[in-house]
């Protein structure tokens, strides 16, 4: 069982609860955000262990979100695990992002993104 | 070029009088001078000092002055060196009148190359009109001379303008494909995402049911999920399928009467639960006495629908959407009104194009692919009708406005049979008609300037049963009519000499047996509302787009024909 802080950010209600159920099934503790903005709120307040980010959001996209995650110093520790509906890992590690999940992805391919990305910091902080 | 030459040339010819200025303070000698220029045909100016002379040359254009040497205050001399100093008055010549030296006056030309002469006194007349005439024509000249490198100069700037202009639209066609390839670029995006996004759903908790170990209500929220983005991924693809069919000319329309009011009340009542969901009000006023419209039931159904739908997807919670149907002239307009956020100004010029949606790609606030309305107004357009976008001006919001074209007296709304249907694409367009003979007996009269247009109409009308007279001007149109009555008139709008605007509307002045009321069909490249407007007020029923459908086209024509005939 996990315990680390996950949040997760899709502006698609659907995805949010599948996300929600199977991550917290696992033992994850889980937030949810659903626009750009939201997110950026939720990571500097709370302070989670991981962002899973949507890119295509309302109100601030998911790599502007990243931009300013990365940029602002309470938040450029944490890792992102980008989740996109196009092949844009290039962009991802340009962003310096930890992960890349191309849309669909199923509970075990997330679920194994997260704990690479998780444990590979643990073992190799950087 | 031609023409400054032509003008150069009658100026020349025309000889523009010009202003001689006599100076001298004795009237006498300012007579005699006058008299022996009278007859040049040149404008006289007499002063009578050479400060009175000066107020002359500030005020006006003056090609000659002949001044006296003698005079009191400022003499002659000094008034040519003013004169000769100044730049304004580089163009006036300078014939002074004096017994004096030739080295006095030799010193005065030192100034700068403007002419300078003396006459010597006494004055011999001859000499006089010549040296002023020299002067007065080099004056003339110098002016011409000035005007033609002025125009010379704005012909350049001109020219230089247009091709600036020239390189700018090509820079700005360059762009514009850039844009549209951009635009194909995000499209291909937002279907990716948009397909993507709820097969994360299915997929998700396809996992997670095979996986086993779900409580009895999560299970069923599984079931729920996939089967609802199923469902949604179902409706994007058929409009996916949709846009391309009908953009590319592959729908159907099946003509039937249609009554518009109880069609739109059933479109009301099966968005009313999406509505709902947002606590939107839907108000629908529908006008009555309607009449019944000629279309295509369940196209229109899908307009009404589309637009509904785009209403609801941008209105706030607790909104209203209003729906709304009245007669106005020729035509029924149907006005869907939302208190959405409205449409950005730069963006209502393309809210009708393919692929564009007001959202950039990533920071989508909406779902959807952008096709709604595009599928909204190529329907819209197969019916002869149009759209309009714009924004409320009393609240936030967006107003669509559609309109569809009335039957005419001339051709009332009966039922239709044998419908035409289009068979996979033909190339040349006449080969895929199933129903060859649809059009049996029926005879028709093509206009169309354009012979290869005329003789794909033509081939295409005959091919499947129908006696086709063809003209290829207005004109020729009105002779074969004085002799012929064909039962539908098919006629190009942009036609050289007469177009079909001014064919239609003296045959609607024709009486009924002289075909007066011969129903017409307008062929045009694409026209926007106030066209098809314009188009049914000038005497015609129906519009088909260039480059023609053949399907529509055999469709419309063999509908009117039979109206024509019952």
């Amino acid at each position: 069982m996990r315990t680390e802080h996950i949040l997760v950010v899709d502006d698609f209600k659907d995805n949010r609860d599948l996300f929600e159920y199977f991550l917290s099934r696992q033992g994850f503790r889980v937030t949810l955000a659903s626009d750009g903005q939201d997110a950026l709120d939720k990571a500097f307040e709370l302070q989670p262990d991981l962002v899973v980010m949507d890119i295509s959001l309302p109100v601030l996209s998911g790599w502007e979100a990243i931009r300013r995650l990365k940029a602002g110093e309470a938040t450029k520790h944490i890792p992102v695990v980008v989740l996109s509906a196009s092949d844009s890992s290039g962009t991802a590690s340009d962003l310096g992002c930890e992960g890349f999940l191309l849309k669909p992805c199923l509970p075990g391919g997330m679920i194994a993104e997260i704990l690479r990305v998780l444990d590979g910091r643990r073992t190799s902080p950087k | 070029m031609e023409q400054t030459e032509r003008r150069t040339g009658r100026d020349m010819g025309s000889k523009q009088p010009v202003n001689i200025l006599l100076v001298d303070d004795q009237p006498s000698k300012l007579m005699s001078y006058e008299a022996i220029l009278a007859g040049s045909q040149e404008n006289l100016i007499k002063a009578s000092s050479a400060r009175e002379a000066l107020e002359y040359l500030l005020r006006t254009d003056i090609a000659v002055v002949l001044v006296d040497v003698c005079m009191p205050e400022l003499d002659g001399f000094e008034l040519a060196s003013m004169i000769r100093s100044h730049p304004r008055f580089q163009k006036t010549a300078i014939i002074l009148i004096s017994g004096v030296l030739v080295e006095d006056v030799d010193r005065l030309k030192g100034y700068n190359s403007g002419a300078v002469d003396y006459v010597s006194v006494p004055i011999v007349p001859e000499i006089l009109r010549a040296k002023v005439s020299v002067f007065a024509d080099l004056f003339r000249k110098t002016v011409d001379l000035e005007r033609l490198n002025k125009e010379l100069e704005q012909r350049v700037r001109e020219r230089t303008a247009e091709i600036e202009a020239l390189l700018q639209s090509t820079e700005s066609a360059r762009q514009e494909a850039e844009r549209a390839n951009r635009l194909k670029d995000e499209f291909l995006a937002t279907v990716s995402h948009e397909l993507r996004t709820p097969l994360n759903a299915i997929t998700g908790w396809a996992a997670m049911l095979r996986d086993g170990g779900l409580d009895p209500a999560t299970q069923m929220k599984a079931v729920e999920t996939i089967s609802r983005n199923a469902m949604l991924q179902a409706q994007l693809i058929s409009d996916l399928l949709d846009v391309s069919r009908i953009v590319s000319g592959k729908v159907r329309l099946d003509l039937k009467p249609v009554n518009l009011p109880p069609l739109i009340q059933a479109a009301v009542d099966t968005i009313r639960p999406a509505a709902e969901a947002k606590n939107i009000k839907i108000d629908t006023f529908l006008a009555s006495g309607i009449e019944p419209i000629l279309g295509d039931p369940a196209r229109l159904q899908q307009i009404v629908w589309n637009l509904l739908s785009n209403a609801i997807k941008f209105t706030f919670h607790n909104g209203h959407v209003q729906i709304l149907l009245e007669k106005t002239g020729s035509h029924l307009e149907l006005t869907v009104r939302d208190d959405g956020p409205g449409i950005r100004p730069d963006f209502l010029p393309h809210i009708f194009e393919r692929f564009r949606q007001g959202d950039p790609t990533s920071t989508r606030a909406h779902q959807g692919l952008g096709l709604g309305l595009t599928i909204v107004r190529h329907l819209l357009e197969m019916h002869g009708g149009g759209i309009q976008a714009m924004n409320r001006e009393d609240v936030s919001g967006a107003i669509f406005k559609a309109v569809l074209p009335l039957p005419t007296d001339a051709v009332a709304v009966e039922p239709l049979t044998g419908t035409v249907e289009a068979g996979p694409s033909s190339a040349g367009g006449v080969t895929g008609l199933r129903s060859a003979s649809s059009l049996t007996g029926i005879r028709i009269l093509v206009v169309e300037d354009e012979a290869d247009s005329r003789e794909v109409v033509a081939l295409l009308l005959e091919r499947c049963g129908a006696g086709v007279m063809v003209a290829s001007s207005a004109r020729e149109a009105l002779s074969i009519l004085e002799r012929e009555l064909p039962d539908v008139l098919v006629a190009d709008i942009e036609m050289p000499e007469e177009d079909g605007y001014s064919l239609i509307q003296k045959i609607r002045t024709l009486p009924p047996e002289r075909g007066g009321q011969t129903p017409a069909i307008a062929l045009t490249a694409h026209v926007g509302v106030s066209d098809r407007v314009k188009l049914l007020d000038a005497g015609f029923q129906r519009h088909v787009p260039k480059p023609v459908h053949p399907a529509e086209l055999v469709s419309i024509v063999a509908g009117l024909a039979k109206l024509n005939r019952d």
